[in-house]
């Protein structure tokens, strides 16, 4: 059961966008369609899966002192892998993601589980924790991205990340309403600032049940 | 002691972390740059008809603004010629360029011209650079001749006019 919460962990309770509110840039600037923000979420799943095994199975040859030094060597080693990957097999996710896929070496989601966690568990354990945050950064940015191209476009579409053509789904409900402002990192920030606001509603209201319980 | 130890150790993991990278480069390099090549390619098949096999030329184009990419067409391994991809700013401003293709045969004379995009010219005086008569005052004619702009339409049939002589240029300095 415990492995079970290590995974589970990253989906909500310790969501990284949500509730670490760590790699908020990437997670701003890609989420204008449903498409770019599955593409991206893939991508940080794969690169923070493979760092945090990496780093857990060396957690006890790399000295203390130059850790951060070597994790960043070895995350930026996965995530330009990646970026060629995503040239040469997805070029049209690779055109819409732009310089973000670069930028996922410093995405801080990544560096933070590979100090606080990979470097101080098991391959195992380490492998759980990545998949679960990578999850939870997935779902956080299609949470955002569905607000924000629903509002902006006033329709939702969803392609096949590794092939434009292919169409999962695409409707158009209310475009002549759109509020472009949405697509617009304007409007990047309000979303995730209502998604917050909400959130944090939900918390301290169960808060205060769980207090109201005790007094009962 | 310790520093070099350290030292020592980064430079293990920087090393083998640039042989992955050199693998990956390896592995991808040819497919993205056919990937490059294929989003062109029903454009090259329009001036080079026979089933020739096209290539990405790496080159230096800085020298020369109009051009963004040069390929070699080749069939059984002999070279037929060199398709150059202009881009220059016609009257509909730098941001809704004409974007063609040009063609310099091995055996010195234009081979092909087409439009990919001049939706930024006016329909029925800049649009005429897509007509069939500019093509034919292009195709067929040695390097070096002049091609004619056409009256009406001078900006932007001379902004193509001077893509090509870039391309005529680069043409003559590295494949003749």
């Amino acid at each position: 059961m415990k492995k079970f919460d290590i995974f589970k962990k990253g989906l909500f309770i310790e969501n990284p966008i949500f509730v670490l509110l760590l790699g908020l840039c990437s997670a701003l600037a890609i989420t204008t369609s449903l498409t770019n923000a599955l593409g991206m979420g893939m991508a940080v799943i794969c690169v923070l899966i493979m760092s945090n095994v990496i780093i857990s199975l060396l957690r006890n040859i790399i000295p203390n002192e130059i850790r951060i030094p070597v994790f960043i060597v070895i995350i930026a080693t996965l995530v330009k892998c990646v970026q060629m990957i995503m040239n040469a097999y997805t070029p049209a996710l690779y055109e819409s993601l732009g310089v973000f896929i670069p930028l996922i070496v410093v995405n801080c989601i990544i560096l933070g589980r590979a100090e606080s966690f990979a470097s101080k568990n098991g391959v195992v354990d380490s492998f759980l924790d990545a998949l679960g945050m990578g999850l939870g950064y997935t779902f956080a940015v299609l949470v955002i991205s569905f607000f924000r191209e629903l509002i902006g476009t006033g329709g939702l579409s969803l392609f096949n990340p590794f092939d434009a053509s292919q169409v999962i789904f695409q409707f158009s409900a209310f475009s002549e309403y759109a509020v472009s402002l949405f697509t617009q990192p304007a409007g990047a920030f309000i979303t995730l600032g209502c998604i917050l606001a909400f959130i944090q509603f939900l918390k301290v209201r169960k808060e205060k049940k769980a207090k109201n319980a005790e007094v009962k | 002691m310790k520093i070099l130890k350290l030292a020592l150790f980064l430079a293990v993991v920087a090393g083998l972390s640039g042989a992955a990278l050199s693998s990956v480069y390896e592995m991808t390099d040819p497919v993205i740059q056919e990937a490059k090549i294929a989003s062109e390619k029903e454009n090259l098949v329009k001036i080079y008809t026979s089933g020739e096999e096209f290539k990405a030329v790496e080159t230096n184009l800085s020298d020369y603004p109009a051009l963004q990419a040069v390929y070699e067409a080749s069939s059984g391994g002999s070279v037929k010629g060199y398709v150059y991809k202009c881009s220059v700013t016609g009257y509909g401003g730098a941001s809704t360029p004409i974007v063609y293709l040009i063609a310099l045969d091995k055996d010195g004379t234009y081979k092909g011209y087409e439009v990919i995009d001049a939706s930024g010219e006016t329909n029925g005086f800049g649009s005429k650079v897509k007509d069939q008569p500019f093509k034919d005052g292009i195709v067929g004619k040695n390097i070096g001749d002049s091609i004619d702009t056409i009256s009406g339409a001078t900006i932007s049939s001379s902004a193509v006019v001077d893509g090509i002589e870039q391309a005529t240029q680069h043409y003559e300095e590295n494949f003749k």
